[in-house]
């Protein structure tokens, strides 16, 4: 370990010593330098001296609750978190998404999916900006026929131009600008109509409806717009 | 009692008087012995309706009205002629006698009345209790219904069952002052409690018949309660064998179906571990082989932890209006690499309205049937998904062109740890449609399969649609320039 490691850091906080060993595995294949750590204070104490550029926490640890990890970790650090969760247990998934996680991984999962979760991360994070509902970084987004001109407003599907209500567009626009990473509920409901809606998300699942009807080629088999049931959306680029 | 005690002397008094007018009237034509009856059967006509005083009362009223009025001299109580006396005496002796055996006639049918009420009473408890279910509510209709009998208030307290003192008293006294009786719950040796009551002031004491009356009112909700507590034993009895009979079962589906695929996981690593120099297409197969049994277990674990959660209570349904699309497309999307090998086909009317459900549990109920479909057809059969709203339902539908099921299997795929015994049906722990039943009905819905014309199977449940959606939010605030504008042109 010398100090002229330009390798980006990733910290594990995980408490089970196969999975860190095949983390290890992973994220040295792919060029970071692994840190890890069994519990959640080390885990917070490593966040804290290694300057991480991702972390990989665990939200079922020894020591402490894996929220309480992520929230201290979150009220001094930007740092992207990738959190592990088991399946079943969406209502911790929603929780830790709202308290700052930027995406979660289920377990038991395969090495391409936490690298994807990985990739989009890291790219949210090396954009400024992003992820707070700033300046939009790229004005013309485009996916597959689809195509975003977010400054001047425009939406089009294979060239032809698609008209879009006002909250549609909002909706798009935050997608849009969170690529690839899952949005919960709260989240969107928070960027389109406001940090106070306080209506229930059954319509956000109407408006996503209409969104994918207008958008997508088979609304009901949706290639872009995907719903994570239980958590939210995830608008997928790639 | 004792206000119709009075009303029986003024009847007697009144009775006497009318017999003394109308032996008025009837003086100057009949023999003055004759007059006798008339006062008979005035004494006759009171005995019947009112009590022994009250008769005896006329006895003595007729005699003397009889000596005053119409024996000379008039209108003296002194006899002129001695044989009166013995007219007076026979007069005084069959009214008497006619007096006491209209009264025991009476007596009788008051008590036959007073009986046949009892009865009545007790056998309108009777039934409402055989009906009723739950210690809290048969001690509601013992309250209810002594309350109702006895005129008084009424309290049940009931206590775990235990054995009776033998010999303990059947009403017993608690402040005789104050009214208040204490009647234990005594089914034949078991105490389920006690029945506590205050006669009303106007009753006091209560009589001994009321007592051992009210006594029977309390044997009778003791032995309901003790019917209930049976049933109870019975149920646990039945549920801990069903729960025996389930743990076996589950024993041996994991220690084959889990086993089996961890025999492979096992074989194939140690293969890997060992042999650095296999064929590269071998250790292909082999790791390809490792990730998907793991894949295996995993789903398997999944429904088996769905089940014992669902059996458990512990799913709480949380409800909310989502469009089935949605639903079809994170599935679909979930499952995109498994269905490689399927062709599948989603038809949705475009009017499919959202329904009120639980998204987590029934998306578990499209992805095992999905799943389902994928394991047990041969690769390239199709799959058909498609929903549609009958009436006040929706109801999804998952057809595919596998084997089929058997006849009479339509109901048992459901059945825990059951499997198929068709031709060409895949592996699994006959658990993930039984997690399926076990969410749809959760939701007031139904789950049912049939073979298909034509071969294969389909699979539909249907979600009731009740209730209405909220009313649309209000439309965005303002609040961030970028996007200000309404319509994005």
């Amino acid at each position: 370990m010398s100090t002229s490691d330009s390798r980006p850091v990733a910290v594990v906080v995980e408490d089970d010593v196969r999975i860190r060993r095949f983390l290890k595995a992973t994220l040295e294949q792919h060029g970071f330098r692994y840190i890890e750590a069994e519990n959640g204070r080390r885990g917070l104490l490593q966040a804290a001296s290694q300057m991480p550029d991702l972390v990989i926490l665990d939200l079922g640890l020894p020591d402490l609750d894996g929220l309480e990890v992520l929230r201290e970790l979150r009220s001094w650090s930007a740092v992207p978190i990738l959190v592990l969760s088991a399946r079943g247990q969406e209502a911790d998934k929603v929780e830790a998404l709202d308290a700052g996680a930027d995406d979660y991984v289920t377990k038991p999962f395969g090495v391409d999916e936490l690298l994807a979760r990985m990739r989009v991360a890291l790219r949210h994070s090396a954009r400024p900006g992003s992820g707070s509902g700033g300046g939009a970084p790229e004005p013309v987004v485009r996916f597959g026929e689809l195509e975003v001109d977010l400054e001047k407003r425009l939406v089009f599907v294979s060239g032809r131009e698609v008209h879009l209500t006002a909250i549609e567009y909002r909706l798009l626009a935050t997608l849009v600008r969170h690529a690839d990473k899952v949005l919960t509920h709260r989240q969107l409901l928070a960027e389109v109509w406001g940090p106070h809606a306080e209506f229930e998300h059954q319509y956000l699942r109407v408006f996503m409806g209409q969104l994918r009807r207008k958008l997508e080629p088979a609304p009901a088999r949706p290639r872009w717009f995907l719903t994570e049931t239980g958590v939210g959306y995830r608008l997928r680029t790639s | 009692m004792k206000r119709q005690a009075r009303l029986g002397y003024v009847w007697a008094v009144a009775v006497t008087g009318a017999c003394t007018a109308l032996d008025a009237a009837l003086f100057a034509h009949v023999d003055p012995a004759n007059l006798v009856m008339v006062y008979l059967a005035g004494v006759v006509f009171v005995a019947t309706r009112h009590d022994r005083g009250a008769a005896g009362l006329a006895c003595v009223l007729s005699v003397l009205s009889y000596d005053f009025f119409f024996v000379p001299p008039y209108h003296s109580l002194a006899v002129a002629d001695t044989e009166y006396l013995l007219t007076f005496s026979i007069m005084f002796a069959v009214a008497m006698v006619v007096a006491s055996l209209a009264d025991r006639v009476r007596r009788q049918a008051d008590a036959a009345t007073e009986r046949e009420r009892r009865t009545a009473a007790l056998y309108a408890m009777s039934r409402e209790l055989a009906s009723t279910r739950g210690a809290e509510r048969l001690a509601e209709v013992l309250k209810r219904h002594v309350e109702q009998v006895f005129r008084g208030e009424a309290g049940v307290r009931l206590a775990p069952t235990r054995d009776a003192v033998p010999g303990g008293p059947r009403v017993a006294d608690d402040d005789p002052a104050e009214g208040a009786l204490r009647v234990p719950l005594d089914a034949g040796g078991r105490l389920h409690g006690e029945l506590r009551f205050r006669v009303r002031a106007a009753d006091r004491p209560l009589p001994a018949e009321e007592r051992a009356f009210l006594a029977t009112f309390a044997a009778q909700a003791a032995l309901a309660l003790e019917r209930e507590v049976l049933a109870g034993d019975a149920a646990e009895c039945r549920a801990q064998a069903e729960a025996e009979r389930m743990r076996n079962t589950l024993l041996r589906s994991i220690s084959h179906d889990l086993r089996t695929p961890l025999a492979s996981i096992k074989g194939s690593s140690s293969l890997l571990l060992r042999s650095p120099d296999l064929d590269a297409r071998v250790r292909g197969d082999l790791i390809a082989d490792i990730e998907e049994e793991a894949d295996y277990i995993a789903r398997m674990v999944t429904n088996l932890l769905e089940l014992t959660r669902l059996e458990s209570g512990a799913v709480r349904l949380r409800k909310e209006w989502v469009p089935v699309e949605e639903l079809v497309g994170a599935v679909t999307e979930r499952l995109e690499q498994r269905l490689r090998a399927h062709p599948l086909t989603v038809t949705l009317p475009a009017e499919l309205p959202a329904a009120p459900l639980d998204p987590t549990l029934i998306h578990k109920v499209l992805l095992n049937l999905l799943e389902n479909a994928v394991e047990h057809t041969p690769a390239g059969t199709p799959v058909e998904l498609s929903a549609s709203v009958v009436e006040s339902e929706v109801i999804v539908a998952l057809a595919d062109r596998g084997p089929g099921l058997q006849p009479g299997e339509e109901r048992r795929v459901f059945d825990k740890f059951y499997r198929t015994t068709a031709e060409g049906r895949g592996r699994g722990m006959g658990l993930g449609l039984t997690v399926c039943e076990g969410i749809v009905r959760l939701h007031g819905g139904r789950i049912w399969a049939e073979n298909r014309p034509g071969g294969g199977v389909t699979f539909r449940f249907s979600l009731p649609l009740v209730g209405e959606l909220p009313p649309p939010p209000p439309p965005p605030p303002a609040f961030d320039p970028l996007l200000v504008g309404g319509e994005a042109r």
